[in-house]
């Protein structure tokens, strides 16, 4: 095969300009496909006192068996570790039947509410949670027979995970 | 970016007998979008995570978490668990889209 023009350090640049061109283009188009759809408000917030009210339900709980591990300060409010301790047998007769973690200044703060069965034989977890702000962070631990147990920690904040 | 959805539920890597209690780690990746990012001027990214996760020892459902977007991105749960006998050990995750998604690993003591 002839070359019908010959290879110059102008045509080859003019090549290679247009094909970046293409290959930008192509790039922003599909760019455009977002992985995640768009909402026009942020969902509704809830108070403190809403999310307590029914884990409470007029008792007091006692500060007691229920540890809560976590770093006192976080730098990131978007993953924060935290470990959850509730000392029991777990035997039918006696064992963690809910467990409720609250970020008091998180815009819903319920973390998790969950329900716990005696064949888990043992109730100590570990996940990462967002905060949005410096907060007041509780465990709940209610036990089969109604008792209430509480632990309370502090986490400082540098920048919030919510927004 | 890994895929939404890819998920791992670990088992210790040590011996264990029967009546021991051992950790079981457990991670999906998903975004857990809280709702509240803004994205460029457009609004923001709506919520989509994971609400609903399950844990069932052989038939016997022994955790259910109900979640909020309180839980960070990718996420990372890891229990303690006392190994009583040998079933199948399956972890369900449910998000507000509707997926579900299950793992399964065997407990043999």
């Amino acid at each position: 095969m002839i070359w019908r023009e010959a290879i110059t350090r102008r045509g080859l640049l003019g090549k290679w300009i247009a094909l970046s061109a293409v290959l930008l283009f192509r790039r922003r188009v599909e760019g455009e496909e977002l992985p995640f759809e768009l909402a026009s408000e942020v969902p509704e917030g809830r108070t403190l006192q809403e999310r307590l009210t029914p884990i409470l339900a007029g008792r007091t709980p006692r500060h007691e068996r229920v540890t809560l591990t976590m770093p006192p300060l976080a730098e990131d409010g978007g993953t924060v570790p935290l470990q959850l301790d509730v000392e029991s047998p777990m035997t039918d007769l006696d064992y963690v039947q809910k467990l409720y973690l609250i970020a008091d200044q998180n815009p819903d703060p319920l973390v998790f509410s969950a329900s716990l069965h005696p064949g888990a034989g043992s109730a100590r977890w570990k996940l990462n949670i967002r905060l949005a702000d410096s907060t007041r962070i509780r465990a709940f631990a209610e036990m089969n027979n109604g008792d209430l147990f509480v632990n309370e920690v502090e986490v400082a904040v540098l920048v919030g995970g919510c927004g | 970016m890994l895929k939404i959805g890819r998920r791992a539920v670990r088992l210790p890597r040590h011996e264990y007998g029967k009546d021991d209690v051992i950790e079981v780690k457990t991670r999906i990746i998903h975004p857990n979008h809280n709702g509240r990012h803004k994205y460029e001027d457009k609004g923001y990214i709506a919520q989509h995570f994971i609400h609903l996760i399950e844990v069932y020892y052989g038939d016997q459902l022994i955790i259910s978490m109900d979640a909020s977007a309180g839980i960070s991105q990718n996420p990372y749960f890891t229990f303690a668990l006392k190994a009583t006998h040998s079933a199948p050990l399956r972890v369900v995750w449910k998000d507000t889209h509707g997926e579900e998604y299950t793992e399964t690993v065997d407990i043999r003591v």
